[in-house]
This record gives structure tokens, C-alpha cells and sequence, in this order.
């Protein structure tokens, strides 16, 4: 078929982390990932097997190890300001798109995956990953309605605790919730990356609502310090009645396994507050 | 006659002062409305319902953050008071001292390196960060005799190292990009009453120490030489109140972030109003800042779609038309004689210095070329892929030497002109335009690539330039002309970058990609970009040596330039024009290439080359090497991650350039 690589499996190496995921789903394993440390630590869902190399920063990936991993397909965000002729000299670019206005972060992220099973010649794959996470985020969105379906925050608190980065909008996580039947209690309004960075409390507008917050490894200290003496914190009613989560090990930018790792986590955390 | 229009000058200031404090209150008291009934306020403080969260929003975010507000404010505007009298300089402030970007850095450092320091909260790392700047400046002020601008520009180059320092930080540390973010921008959000608790005692003992040196700084505000009759030890007084103010500005650093420019438009708006004598100043120009900065807060929560804006990055765009109206008064009245030039002495080292740079070129560009990291350790051109390769690598040379010498040509050329060994182009703001143009672009337009980075900068770069060319010429030309329009640019581009930082901050992982753009990369050379940037630097090199006679004299002083039958205006505009050309294309080419153009012209001086044209090429070759090295090193100093070329510069060349300045006379400034 037009624009999929003839030889299986395929050498990938991704620029865009949301690609290396999408590859993963797909039974590939990249060759390559930017920032491969940082990927490990931030998406852990599924693991990035040992490996796969480091291709450097993604603002400024290094092309020379990416020649020398002789990849068939280069994968890289629309936005990269990577210089995309340079990156043909090595193998057939992809760019990914960023975020559409007007539908939803969760088509968005079936749809990268799909047109990459494409590529692959593996969208009979594709098309099962994609209706298994229909199926599963259907079943979820039961269970969370079961919970209650309160509004919910989803965010990552600042060190010092007097600001918080929420998403929603555009971005997964605004898509992920619609599917849930959940409403953002945060209204916006978001950048066009999906986040609004407030101050706490914004927190405080939705009293009915349940705050998810993820959590950065290199941040648990400064959280349970930030929090233990933030008096406006404690004082949140979703903190008050026990409604709050961690959210560990994702990434709000990811794509179609982040959407179903965030979803599992926060019907968990909905369902356990509901029983607590 | 005289003394009443006076009086009615100062109407409006008063008015504007009462005015926004009144809105400010009036906001507050509506916001505090819709939040609680106003019933409950009382309660809401004194002993809030915990079960209540309308109390806990009203006692813990409402009114602490409007005491934050007016506390950071006051203790900005008595800094600001403080710094402008001591420095005797009208723009003197923290911000614009490098001293709020000492203490950021400290505290960045601290967080991520030495989380011990921080054992008795920010406060420590932050004040130490800012005394360690506020020395540096007073230091490199004390050595150059320097005027009050050139104070200025050292304290600009020193915040721009520290923003450099923090960008390489946050590179290797992006869990803590939106933090960092959110403290250069300042937010002023709070969730209790710690900040304020902090900042109070701390703005009252500024306060007090402000008074015990009104009087001495009083007399001091007489001309230096009535001072020193009286016996007055100026420089330790100066000192005194100077760290003073950098420890009031510290205080604010580890209490909110970055606040910019309430320090430098307070104690003017204070003088507006008729605070004329200095212990007037002091009372007024605190109360000043209060009310700016209250009232932008409140403002911006206020305005709907504004309130994501951080009240820092905000009170910084504000005061842009105030800057410019000041800087238009500077000009009138800040004229000032460039000092003669050293004797010209010839060394006998140049020739065999030039040998040594011909042949260090030669193995730059080899090892440039052939040599680095690859995936079997150090190899010669990784076999098999030789031709793309190189292919990739010779444009990145040719880019990455002719920048280097764009840069410190343009360098060169703005230390002639303004007789300021600290004129560095990063100060000409077309850096921090070029960087805010990618930035717009990339928040404007979510899916746009690498051209559209390119362009973006481009035009950034020129609206720079074009507010450059503006300045220039709305001005008159005299000597300190030119140090006036380095000043302009180097505020705006303050202000670009605070812009920046609040783009960034909503840009999604985005940021970190313009943020290492940024920073400089030589990774998108081109060979069109390489043989444009290699065309622009020979053209530069030629007009440079077109315009010798001017090189030459205008050092000399505006007097015996005009004795000479060559009138020092036109010169000083087309070697600053040519020098912020230079820079644009280097810039958006390469990225901001810090340091190159202070270091290049200082080694050329080093190494014996006195004569304008010589020791312009000496700078351009001196430049090439050293961006050369540094983009060699910045790709093989942790394979397969790398540095921006401009980065590394900066790391290295910064304290090498402090240490030359510091270092004194031997080496003083290109016609100073």
C-alpha cells in the first residue's frame, strides 16, 4: 500500500516522544528515542525496553547517531524546530501533528496511532489496540459513573506548592475526561498545549470536585513538604474529605497508552475515594 | 512662575499614585466580595471556619497575596531609591543590576545542586547570590572609574549570564522548568501567610537602615567633590546602601521570584510627585511601589484572560513607556566625554600571534571536521556515512566561524564607539527579540517548524533593530549617545525576555525545545545559512575597514573628532547600525552568542593589536576560534547530548571576561 514501509519490522527512531509510545503499542520497539533517561522516568507505561538508545535532546537531537542507527522512519512533532531536511538526508521523516482545535485529545491520540499503524503496515493492529482502548474506556467510564462522575482536577503542583499547572483543553487529558464523562472542574482557559499554570487557588472554585495530581519523581520530597505546611491546601475541600490521588508515572503529552494509563489511575482513585 | 508649573507637574503623578491604589482597593474589595460576605471577612481572619473553604480562599490567597503585592513593592521601590541615589544613575535597580538575577540563580542552584542550603528557607542562597552580584558590579564599577551607564551595562551582563546559567540548568533538569519559569516571571500567588510574615521584617529593617543613611547619601547627592571635602567615605556609603538594596532585593527573589522594574519606575514616579530631597525619596518612592504593584496585581485578576499572566512579567511590560520617555530624558542630559584612547604601542607579539591563530584555525577546523565522539568512542569520521557527514559538518564550521566573528566584530565596534569595555551586543536587545519572536510564533502557531522558527526570529531581530534605529535617532548624537541606546536596548530586551518567560510558560513541552533553541544551536547550519552568514561576515569585515578613520578618531573624543573635520555623530550611527546587524544575522543564525563579543576584541587588545583595523580582524579571528572550539566541544563534551555552541561560551567566557575587567588598566577597554 502507498506510504508504508516495505520491510517489517521497521528501524524507528522517534523524536516525538508520543511516537516512541505509539510504536511500542504497536509491537515495534524504537531504535532510538530523544532523551531516552528522561522518557524512562516520565512514561513508564509501557517500559521502554533496555536498549533503545539515547538520541540526545529533542530540541537538538544528534544526528549523527541517528545516521549511524540507520533507521527506515524518523518521527518527529510538528513543532520540533529540528531541521526536517537534514533529518531526510537520514530516512523518511514523519511529523506528528500537534494538537487539532476542535476534536478532542483522545481522537487525536487514536489517530497518530492509526496512521502510524499505517506506515507500518500494521493498522489491522492498530484498528484492535484502538477498539480494545474503546472498550476499556467505556467499561472505565461505567465504573466512573458508578463512582459518582464528580468534576475533577487534574494537574501538577508546583514546588512550593503556590501554583498549579492543570490540563485540559485540547490536550489529552481534556479528551481522556470527556470519555470518562467526567468534567474538568478547572474551566479554562487552556493554551493550545492543553495547560493553564493558576494559582492553588483555582483549586478551591469546584468544592465537589477530586484533584489528581501527578506525581513527578524527583518531586516527592518537595511535594509532601510544599503541602505539609500550605495551610490553603489543607483547607481544600477535596483535600479535607480524603478525594485526592497520585497519579504516577504519566505524562500528560503522551498518546494512546498515557490517555489508558491516566484513565486506569483515576477510576482507581475515584472508585477508592467512593468506598473511603 | 516657574515654581507654581512645577507644582501643577506634579498633580498628575499624585493623582496616578492615588488613583491606582484606590482602584487597587476597590478590585480587592470586589473580589473579596464575590469570594465572601463581607459579614465573614473578620471571621475569615481572625478565626476562619476551617470547614469554610470561601474563608480559606478569602484569608489564605485574597489578602495575603494583596499584602505580598504591596510589601514586594515597597521593598522594590525603597531598592530602587536606594540604588539610583547611590550609583547616581536613573536607571540603576536590581533587576537591571543583575542582582535579582544573582539571587535567582543561587536559588536555582541550591535546589537543584545543594539542598542543604536551603535547610533555613530561600533566604540565605538568595541573599548570598545577590551580594555575590551586587560586589561583582561594584567591583567592576570601581575598576573602570565607570560612568553610571557602564555600571548599568555590567549589571545587565551579569543578568545575562545568570538567565544563560539558568536556561543550561533547567536543560538537564526539566522536572523544574515550570518552576523556574513561574520564579523569573514572578507570580505572586499565595496560599497562607508565610511571604508576607517574611517579607515585613525584613522590608522594616530596609526601611531602617534607609534611614540611618539618608543623611550621608544626602550629602553624597551633592557633587563628589563638596562630598569628599566633607570627609565622607563615598565608596564605602555607596556600598553600604547599594548592598542594602541588594539585600531588599534578595529578599524579594526568595519571597516571590523576579519582579522587575517596580524598582526602577517607583522612585521616579516618587520624584514626579515632588519628593525631591533624598529622606522625601525614601518615604515615598516604598510607597510608590506598594501602589504599583497593588494595583497591576489587581488589575491583571481582574482583567478576564489576564489573570494567567505572572504580576512580575507584567509590572515589566508596563513600564515600558515610562523607560522610554526616561531614557529620552537621559539623552539630554547625559552627555559625557569618551576618555582618550591608550598611546598607540606597538608589541612585538602580533606576528607570531597571528601565526598562532592561523595555525590553531587550521586544527579547530580539522577537529571540526574530522574528529568527535561517534558510537565506537573518538573516531575519524565515522566510516561509511564520510560524505553525508561531512556533508552535515562543514556548513556548521563555516556557520559557526563566521558568527563567531559577526559577533565579535559587532563587539568591537560597540566598545570604540562607546568607549565601554562592557558594551557587549548581547545588550543591543536583538537577541532577546529574535528570541521572542520564535517564542510568539510558536504559542501563535502550534504546528510550526523549524523555517517558520528561523523567520520568526528574523523579524523579532528587526523590530529590535528597528526600535534601536528609533531611539538613535530621536536622540541627539553625542558621547553618551550610544551607551543611551545600548541602555534602551538592553531594557527592552529585559522586557522581551519576561515576555518570553510567560510564553514559555504556556507553551507545553514545547518550551523546552525554544528554550534550548534559545540558547543557541549551530545544529540547523545550512549550507545556505553557512555561505549567507560567511557573505554577511566579509561584508561586515570590509565596511569595518572602510570606516578605519572613524574607528580610529572617534575614540579620541567628540572634540578633537570634530577638530579633525570629522564630526562624531555619523560615524557613532553607522558603526552601532553596522555592529546591530551583524548581531541580528549572528543571532538568528546561531542563536544569542554571549561573551564572544566581549571576549574576541579584549584578546585582540592582549595580544598587542592597537591599530582599529588590525585589532578588528585579530577580534574576528579571535571570535571564529573561540565559537569554534566552543560548538566542537559543546557536541563531543557528553556525546550524544550536546551543548549549544553559545552556552558553553558563555560558561567559559564569562568569568574570563570579570576577570580581565576586574584585573584593571593593563588591559583596559578599546579607546577607553
Amino acid at each position: 500500500m502507498p506510504g508504508s514501509l516495505a520491510a517489517a519490522p521497521a528501524r524507528i527512531a522517534s523524536i516525538a516522544w508520543l511516537g516512541a509510545e505509539n510504536a511500542l503499542a504497536l509491537g515495534v520497539a524504537p531504535v532510538g528515542v530523544a532523551d531516552a533517561a528522561y522518557y524512562r522516568q516520565r512514561m513508564a507505561h509501557p517500559p521502554l525496553p533496555e536498549g533503545v538508545a539515547d538520541l540526545g535532546p529533542f530540541w537538538e537531537p544528534n544526528l549523527e547517531r541517528l545516521l549511524a542507527l540507520r533507521p527506515d522512519l524518523i518521527l518527529v512533532d510538528a513543532w520540533s524546530v529540528v531541521d526536517g531536511g537534514r533529518l531526510a538526508e537520514i530516512a523518511r521523516v514523519e511529523r506528528i501533528p500537534a494538537y487539532p482545535q476542535g476534536s478532542g485529545g483522545w481522537d487525536f491520540a487514536i489517530g497518530t496511532l492509526r496512521h502510524l499503524g499505517g506506515m507500518l503496515d500494521r493498522e489491522a493492529l492498530a484498528g484492535q489496540v484502538a477498539a480494545a482502548a474503546e472498550g476499556r474506556i467505556a467499561e472505565l467510564r461505567r465504573r466512573a459513573e458508578a463512582a459518582g462522575a464528580p468534576p475533577v482536577y487534574v494537574g501538577l503542583l508546583a514546588r512550593g506548592g503556590r501554583n498549579v499547572t492543570l490540563y485540559g483543553g485540547p490536550g489529552l487529558v481534556g479528551g481522556v475526561l470527556e470519555r470518562l464523562g467526567l468534567s474538568n472542574a478547572h474551566a479554562g482557559p487552556f493554551s493550545a498545549a492543553g495547560t493553564a499554570t493558576v494559582g492553588l487557588d483555582a483549586l478551591a472554585r469546584e468544592p465537589g470536585a477530586v484533584i489528581l495530581c501527578i506525581d513527578l519523581a524527583t518531586a516527592s520530597g518537595d511535594f509532601a513538604r510544599s503541602i505539609a505546611g500550605n495551610a490553603l491546601w489543607r483547607s481544600l475541600p477535596a483535600v479535607r474529605g480524603g478525594r485526592f490521588g497520585l497519579l504516577a508515572g504519566f505524562y500528560p503529552f503522551g498518546g494512546l497508552g498515557s490517555a489508558m494509563h491516566f484513565a486506569e489511575q483515576a477510576v482507581r482513585i475515584l472508585e477508592a475515594r467512593g468506598r473511603g | 512662575m516657574a515654581e507654581a508649573s512645577a507644582i501643577r507637574g506634579e498633580t498628575w503623578p499624585r493623582l496616578l499614585l492615588v488613583a491606582a491604589t484606590l482602584l487597587a482597593v476597590a478590585l480587592l474589595m470586589r473580589r473579596g466580595m464575590a469570594t465572601l460576605p463581607p459579614a465573614l471577612w473578620w471571621q475569615a481572619v481572625t478565626a476562619p471556619a476551617g470547614d469554610d473553604i470561601r474563608q480559606a480562599v478569602f484569608g489564605l490567597a485574597l489578602l495575603p497575596r494583596a499584602a505580598v503585592a504591596v510589601l514586594a513593592g515597597a521593598a522594590l521601590g525603597l531598592a530602587g531609591a536606594l540604588c539610583q541615589h547611590a550609583l547616581r544613575n536613573p536607571l540603576a535597580e536590581p533587576t537591571v543590576l543583575g542582582v535579582s538575577a544573582g539571587a535567582q540563580l543561587a536559588l536555582i542552584v541550591a535546589t537543584l545542586w545543594l539542598p542543604g542550603a536551603l535547610a533555613w528557607g530561600s533566604g540565605p542562597p538568595a541573599f548570598a547570590g545577590a551580594a555575590l552580584a551586587a560586589l561583582l558590579v561594584l567591583a567592576l564599577a570601581r575598576r573602570g572609574g565607570a560612568s553610571p551607564a557602564g555600571i548599568v551595562l555590567a549589571g545587565l551582563v551579569l543578568g545575562l549570564y545568570g538567565s544563560s546559567l539558568a536556561a543550561l540548568a533547567v536543560m538537564f533538569h526539566r522536572d523544574y522548568l515550570t518552576d523556574i519559569l513561574l520564579w523569573q516571571a514572578g507570580a505572586l500567588d499565595q496560599t497562607g501567610w508565610e511571604a508576607s510574615a517574611y517579607l515585613a521584617p525584613r522590608l522594616a529593617l530596609g526601611l531602617l537602615g534607609a534611614a540611618l543613611l539618608a543623611r550621608p547619601l544626602e550629602l553624597l547627592g551633592l557633587a563628589d567633590a563638596g562630598a569628599r571635602a566633607l570627609g565622607l567615605r563615598l565608596g564605602l556609603l555607596r556600598g553600604a546602601s547599594f548592598l542594602l538594596a541588594a539585600g531588599l532585593a534578595a529578599t524579594v527573589v526568595a519571597a516571590v521570584g523576579v519582579v522587575g522594574f517596580v524598582g526602577l519606575i517607583a522612585p521616579h514616579l516618587a520624584r514626579a510627585a515632588g519628593a525631591r530631597r533624598l529622606r522625601q525619596r525614601l518615604v515615598w518612592s516604598p510607597l510608590a511601589g506598594a501602589g504599583l504593584l497593588f494595583a497591576t496585581d489587581q488589575i491583571l485578576q481582574a482583567a478576564p484572560g489576564l489573570a494567567v499572566i505572572p504580576t512580575g512579567a507584567a509590572s515589566s511590560i508596563l513600564s515600558l513607556p515610562l523607560l522610554l520617555w526616561l531614557l529620552r530624558r537621559l539623552g539630554a542630559s547625559g552627555e559625557r566625554p569618551v576618555p582618550a584612547a591608550e598611546p598607540v604601542i606597538r608589541r612585538p607579539w602580533p606576528a607570531t600571534m597571528a601565526a598562532c591563530a592561523a595555525a590553531a584555525l587550521a586544527v579547530v577546523a580539522v577537529a571540526a571536521l574530522f574528529l568527535g565522539r561517534g558510537e565506537q568512542g573518538w573516531e575519524w569520521l565515522p566510516a561509511g556515512d564520510a560524505g553525508l557527514v561531512l556533508g552535515w559538518r562543514w556548513p556548521r564550521l563555516l556557520g559557526v566561524l563566521s558568527a563567531g566573528a559577526l559577533v565579535a566584530v559587532a563587539g568591537f565596534l560597540l566598545q570604540r564607539t562607546t568607549g565601554n569595555a562592557m558594551a557587549s551586543p548581547e545588550l543591543l536587545g536583538v537577541s532577546q527579540g529574535a528570541a521572542l519572536g520564535v517564542t510568539l510564533m510558536a504559542v501563535a502557531v502550534p504546528a510550526s517548524g523549524e523555517a517558520a522558527a528561523l523567520l520568526a526570529a528574523g523579524l523579532g531581530a528587526l523590530a529590535a533593530l528597528a526600535f534601536l534605529a528609533g531611539t538613535a535617532l530621536s536622540g541627539r548624537l553625542g558621547a553618551g549617545s550610544a551607551e543611551r541606546i545600548l541602555l534602551a536596548g538592553a531594557t527592552l530586551g529585559n522586557l522581551y525576555s519576561g515576555l518570553a518567560v510567560l510564553l514559555l510558560a504556556m507553551a507545553g513541552p514545547r518550551a523546552m525545545a525554544l528554550l534550548g533553541w534559545m540558547s543557541g544551536s549551530a545544529a540547523h547550519l545550512t549550507p545556505a545559512l553557512a555561505l549567507t552568514a560567511a557573505c554577511c561576515a566579509a561584508l561586515l569585515l570590509s565596511a569595518g575597514a572602510a570606516s578605519r578613520r572613524w574607528l580610529a578618531i572617534l575614540p579620541l573624543g567628540a572634540s578633537t573628532a570634530t577638530g579633525l573635520g570629522l564630526p562624531p555623530g555619523p560615524g557613532r550611527l553607522v558603526l552601532l547600525g553596522l555592529a546591530a546587524l551583524a548581531t541580528a544575522v549572528a543571532t538568528v543564525l546561531v542563536g544569542p552568542l554571549s561573551f564572544i563579543g566581549l571576549l574576541a576584541p579584549r584578546f585582540a587588545l592582549l595580544a598587542g593589536w592597537r591599530r582599529p583595523v588590525e585589532t578588528m580582524l585579530a577580534a574576528a579571528a579571535a571570535g571564529a576560534l573561540l565559537l569554534a572550539v566552543a560548538d566542537w566541544g559543546g557536541r563531543n563534551l557528553i556525546y550524544p547530548w550536546s551543548l549549544p555552541a553559545g552556552l558553553v561560551a558563555t560558561v567559559i567566557g564569562c568569568p574570563v571576561v570579570l576577570w580581565l575587567l576586574c584585573r584593571g588598566r593593563s588591559a583596559g577597554a578599546p579607546g577607553s
